[in-house]
């Protein structure tokens, strides 16, 4: 209870240490959200709006792909960019970007599984009438996202939810390294271990707001894309 | 012209559409009947070009026109009434010119007062009216209709027909629908074509054939309309 109280004090104190952590978490997320959807939406409404040749093997990756596990995402970019990896000359081990890198590799098969779910089952009754109406590739894509915007703002913020909690792979690449590149989850790990609980537990406090929040703008939009009232 | 040999399409073991012979000419306006199933669906898919036959063929003779193509089902575009129109016309159209033509055909259609309403909260009957009125926006030389007043109201179909009827004379139109309606079909065709288990049953004028059928389901088929 007495570390719990000093938990809220902390989160209401500003600790320079506490917001730090949050401000890098905030932006290790939010650009691996925003570059996984740039990659992966387009791509989800590609493999749900048309069938070529290899589809249906292309789609079995993907959905392994979605299933992978943090940590060997984690170790497959640790390989990648560490000294004597191929990347190893850029030296983004242990930064922040190394730890967007990551997520990126995570989330952008999320994103585009389930983009692809989305428009796969708005996109042929849509393309029956647009073919027939012979209408541009250009102004196809631009309807499949306009029929589906509402559902594919959740899976962004299904993206942001799942790049906000992640632990295993960011702290893989990232090390966790105090001021630089530690975030929420890695912190919590680290401050639950040393038994520094008030810390462990304000982070907790905040990151489960954040995901209450996140949660309920996803189900704040309903299955058919309309917005609850 | 349209010509059609010996046209095959399967779905699996099943035989769905075989037409041995058929010519569509220039400013025909072809309504093909048949109860479900009969295949009017995939050889109106198989003539718009959305499908490819098995076997047979189809031949787009003297420089026939770009077929347009209205599903059965042809839902709405997640847009505006009026943007639903604005999407399919041509950008080379300039801007003004553009909203004048979907003003026009929102007139045409009686859809004025739904223009600026979310196209995907209209009734059956509107959203029929308002996939014709995609269509008809500019003048269409071919089109092919798969059952364009099935959701439709009875003011709805009368309209539609009317409009689909002038437009036809008017542009020099041919015309391939398919019905489950006769009376829609003496309203509308120059030419009928019966189906029966993907099979042409029996062709010829509305008068002549709705009349007077010669196949033993055609008479029945007509029996229950009471044409």
């Amino acid at each position: 209870m007495e570390a719990f109280r000093e938990a809220l004090r902390l989160v209401f104190s500003f600790d320079k240490e506490l917001w730090q952590i949050i401000g890098v978490t905030m932006r290790m997320s939010l650009t691996s959200t925003t570059i996984s959807c740039l990659l992966g939406i387009p791509l989800g409404v590609l493999f749900g709006s048309t069938n070529f040749r290899g589809k249906t093997m292309l789609m079995r990756v993907l959905h392994t792909l979605m299933g992978l596990p943090p940590v060997v995402a984690g170790l497959f970019v640790f390989l990648l960019l560490s000294r004597s990896g191929p990347l190893g000359s850029l030296r983004l081990l242990f930064t922040v970007e190394a730890m967007i890198i990551a997520q990126c590799v995570l989330i952008t098969p999320i994103v585009a599984g389930l983009s692809s779910s989305i428009v796969g089952a708005t996109a042929p009754a849509l393309l029956e009438k647009a073919k027939g109406l012979h209408l541009s590739r250009k102004t196809i894509l631009k309807l499949l996202l306009a029929e589906n915007k509402i559902t594919l703002i959740s899976v962004v913020l299904t993206g942001f939810g799942r790049a906000i909690s992640e632990v295993g792979a960011v702290s893989l690449v990232g090390g966790n390294i105090m001021f630089k590149t530690r975030v929420m989850t890695t912190a919590i790990m680290l401050e639950t271990n040393k038994g520094n609980f008030e810390f462990a537990i304000a982070l907790g406090i905040l990151l489960l707001l954040i995901a209450f929040i996140i949660n309920y703008a996803v189900s704040f939009f309903r299955k058919d894309g309309t917005v609850l009232r | 012209m349209i010509v059609i040999e010996n046209l095959k399409k399967y779905a699996g073991e099943r035989l769905i559409v075989d037409v041995d012979s058929f010519e569509i000419k220039p400013q025909d306006r072809l309504a093909v009947i048949g109860p479900n199933g009969s295949g009017k669906t995939t050889l109106l898919r198989l003539l718009a070009g959305r499908l490819k036959p098995d076997e047979g063929s189809i031949t787009y003779r003297d420089s026939t026109p770009l077929p347009y193509y209205l599903p059965q089902i042809s839902q709405s575009f997640s847009l505006s009434v009026k943007n639903n129109l604005l999407t399919c016309l041509p950008k080379s159209i300039g801007m003004q010119e553009r909203h004048n033509l979907a003003d026009a055909a929102l007139k045409r259609f009686k859809l004025e007062a739904l223009a600026h309403k979310n196209a995907k909260r209209l009734s059956g009957g509107e959203t029929q009216r308002l996939a014709l009125a995609c269509l008809l926006v500019t003048p269409k030389k071919l089109l092919i209709l798969d059952e364009p007043t099935s959701a439709a109201d009875i003011e709805s179909v009368d309209l539609i027909e009317k409009v689909l009827l002038e437009d036809s004379i008017k542009n020099d139109t041919t015309l391939i629908f398919a019905t489950h309606s006769p009376r829609q079909a003496l309203n509308l065709a120059t030419k009928v074509l019966l189906l029966e288990n993907g099979a042409a049953a029996e062709t010829g004028s509305p008068e002549e054939l709705l009349k007077n059928p010669k196949t033993e389901w055609g008479k029945r088929f007509m029996e229950h309309w009471q044409i």
